[in-house]
């Protein structure tokens, strides 16, 4: 072999072409080449070329055994390997590798161009078969290129690789007439076959699915070989038990007559797809029981609420009729305890008149004395348990408060000419408001009493009212006891009374406890107001609810 | 002087009305129901009558109702004597047709000054 000038496109440098050249043809990171030959001169020749342009670094062994040794102890990209060396031709070294497992590209480089040997190296997996020319020059530039296809192939076929290994998606053509299945790595992976063994026969690797889904398969074979592309899922078991969803997208090629020549297809291994898909619809069916179940709960809990409001009310009627049956009893036994004090209040003063021995006579007082504090007490204690039941009925009716006044002074005229003191209903002959009349009157009356009690002869005692801003505000004030700044708070408290030396026998501090109690029976306030003891006092009450002067009463 | 009629279904307490009205000269007639007032009313009582109003079979109200049916209202005047303190509902309507009420239990004092003006009145 001659030496040869270097290309005549390395010989005028440009600076510009030289990144667009290696942009375009020359390989990422250097390729390392191994080159076997038993010709020293070429082996040397060879070296220095690819050498050169620094995309290639070059080894060289003389002979297929030293190839071997240096395969084994480096990495190389491609391997460019003489044919007819002594001890091993560079086929048989091609065999050894692939028998190996390795597919590191391979190139054979020959003076022997007959027929036989290219076949033979083509059936070993020769990548590329190139005869030695004597147009040198461009004969490595054309071995630099073939070099480069190689590996581009490589590479790109472990980038497909890669991406089926990451999709778990492989890819698989069938050759009809010979039947010949010819797999990706990755189908190998998806079925459990071991990748140095040959890929079954279609029927065999149909037969790895589940029955239900073999049947399933029939149709869409049928669809496939009517020229459709189809797809089918089934599920297979492999050798760790576990199921195996696989989605098998298949094309048909077709001949330019229509018969089909061969199928492509894609082989997805989609088990997490299936079990998350399972997964949202065991999810979803969940969530309709769980629904179904919260509907239920919900009726359920309906029904228990109705029952309750049935139970409540219920309840509440025993309780009213309770309440009822102890109104009737207090009506009842406030009858029958003044009825017998009847004749002992009206008997005892008449027989004390006709009694002549003083010494009776006295006895007689006490008993009358005792009469008339009985009768109080009787009438208060019989007003406090009637508070604790009654609930103000805010009666609709316009209540006229001039008259109520009035019909308690008719009902104390007796008591108001004994005392001589004068009593002045000056309350507006229009003022209409609205409020539970029986509370109210009884407010009245206890106040006109308490008036009346503490006022002096020749004293009065006044009525006034108002509608306010939210109410009605309602005023007693005499001109009797009055009281010390200290008392007008503690006159409210039950059995209190101002000054327990001047007790009277019908006083018992019940009344105005029982006005408190019937204001705030009512929503309202009671307060009391004097300039001090003997100076006469007023009792504030203050009610909500309408109250107005308009003659139509409020509305 | 006008006559007193009485009507209570409790004898001590015609005893005691009686006893204090007569010391005071006053006529009095008693009724042990609202019937046996009735009775004396058709057999022409004129006056005052002093009415119970809790009374077995004709209590005080319906008496006062029949008293209003049978025409007797012009000669007579109707004083209730009550031992309730709250308002009766079956006074609803009747009460324009009494004249006043007397709380029991009450002094003699009491009874007799009021009957008198009662009585003026008529």
């Amino acid at each position: 072999m001659q030496v040869h000038a270097i290309p005549a496109e390395r010989s005028h440098p440009a600076p510009e072409p030289v990144s667009t050249y290696r942009v375009a043809f020359r390989m990422a990171l250097t390729l390392s080449l191994l080159y076997v030959d038993d010709d020293d001169a070429l082996r040397d020749l060879f070296q220095r070329f690819f050498e050169r342009s620094g995309e290639f670094r070059v080894d060289t062994a003389p002979s297929g055994a030293e190839a071997l040794v240096r395969l084994a102890t480096a990495r190389y990209d491609v391997v460019i390997s003489d044919y007819q060396m002594p001890g091993m031709t560079g086929i048989e070294l091609l065999r050894r590798l692939r028998a190996e497992q390795n597919k590191i590209p391979f190139i054979i480089y020959t003076h022997q161009g007959m027929a036989d040997i290219a076949i033979e190296a083509i059936n070993s997996g020769v990548d590329f078969f190139v005869l030695k020319d004597v147009n040198f020059p461009s004969q490595l530039a054309d071995l630099a290129q073939k070099c480069r296809q190689a590996v581009r192939l490589r590479r790109a076929e472990r980038s497909l690789a890669g991406a089926e290994r990451q999709a778990r998606i492989g890819n698989w053509i069938l050759e009809i007439d010979s039947g010949v299945f010819e797999w990706s790595e990755e189908m190998f992976r998806l079925f459990d076959v071991p990748p140095e063994e040959e890929p079954p026969a279609l029927e065999g690797v149909l037969e790895r699915f589940d029955q239900e889904d073999q049947a399933a398969f029939e149709p869409v074979r049928a669809a496939v070989l009517h020229g459709q592309e189809a797809t089918w899922i089934g599920r297979i078991r492999v050798a760790d038990g576990t199921e195996r969803f696989l989605r098998t997208i298949m094309a048909p090629r077709l001949d330019h007559d229509g018969t089909i020549r061969a199928v492509f297809g894609t082989t997805q291994d989609i088990t997490e797809l299936k079990i998350a898909e399972d997964w949202a619809l065991q999810y979803a069916d969940d969530l309709v029981r769980r629904n179904q179940e919260l509907d239920r709960l919900h009726e359920e809990l309906q029904e228990a609420n109705l029952m309750l409001d049935r139970k409540v009310q219920e309840r509440t009627r025993e309780v009213d009729r309770l309440l009822r049956q102890k109104d009737e009893f207090i009506v009842q036994l406030g009858h029958d305890l003044r009825t017998p004090l009847t004749p002992i209040m009206g008997l005892l003063p008449f027989i004390r008149r006709r009694e002549t021995d003083p010494d009776l006579a006295a006895l007689l007082e006490v008993l009358i004395d005792d009469a008339a504090q009985l009768k109080g007490l009787v009438d208060k204690v019989l007003s406090l348990a009637r508070l604790d039941r009654m609930a103000p009925t805010g009666g609709s009716d316009p209540i006229r408060l001039r008259e109520m006044i009035d019909r308690s002074i008719t009902m104390h005229r007796y008591l108001i000419e004994q005392s001589g003191v004068e009593v002045q209903n000056r309350v507006p002959d229009d003022l209409r408001c609205i409020s539970d009349r029986e509370l109210l009157g009884s407010i009245v009356d206890n106040l006109f009493t308490n008036a009346l009690k503490y006022s002096p002869a020749g004293g009065t005692v006044r009525f006034t009212a108002r509608p306010t801003a939210d109410g009605l505000a309602i005023a007693v004030s005499d001109t009797g006891a009055g009281l010390a700044a200290c008392d007008l708070e503690r006159v409210f408290d039950e059995f209190y009374t101002v000054d327990p030396s001047r007790t009277r026998s019908d006083s018992h501090g019940l009344g105005l406890s029982i006005v408190r109690r019937l204001t705030e029976r009512l929503g309202g306030t009671v307060r009391a107001e004097s300039p001090g003891p003997g100076q006469g006092s007023t009792f504030h009450v203050t009610l909500p609810g309408p109250a107005d002067t308009a003659p139509g009463g409020p509305a | 002087m006008t006559p007193v009629m009485v009507v209570d279904d409790d004898p001590r307490i015609l005893l005691t009305v009686r006893t204090i009205l007569e010391a005071e000269g006053f006529g009095v007639v008693t009724a042990r129901s609202g019937r046996e007032c009735l009775e004396a009313l058709a057999d022409g009582f004129a006056g005052l009558v002093l009415m119970d109003i809790m009374m077995p079979a004709l209590d005080g109200w319906d008496t006062v109702r029949e008293c209003q049916k049978g025409g007797y209202l012009p000669r007579i005047m109707i004083v209730m004597l009550t031992a309730r303190d709250v308002p009766d509902p079956k006074m609803e309507g009747l009460q324009e047709l009494v004249f006043d009420y007397i709380t029991k239990p009450f002094l003699p004092d009491e009874l007799v000054s009021r009957v008198r003006k009662y009585v003026d009145y008529l």
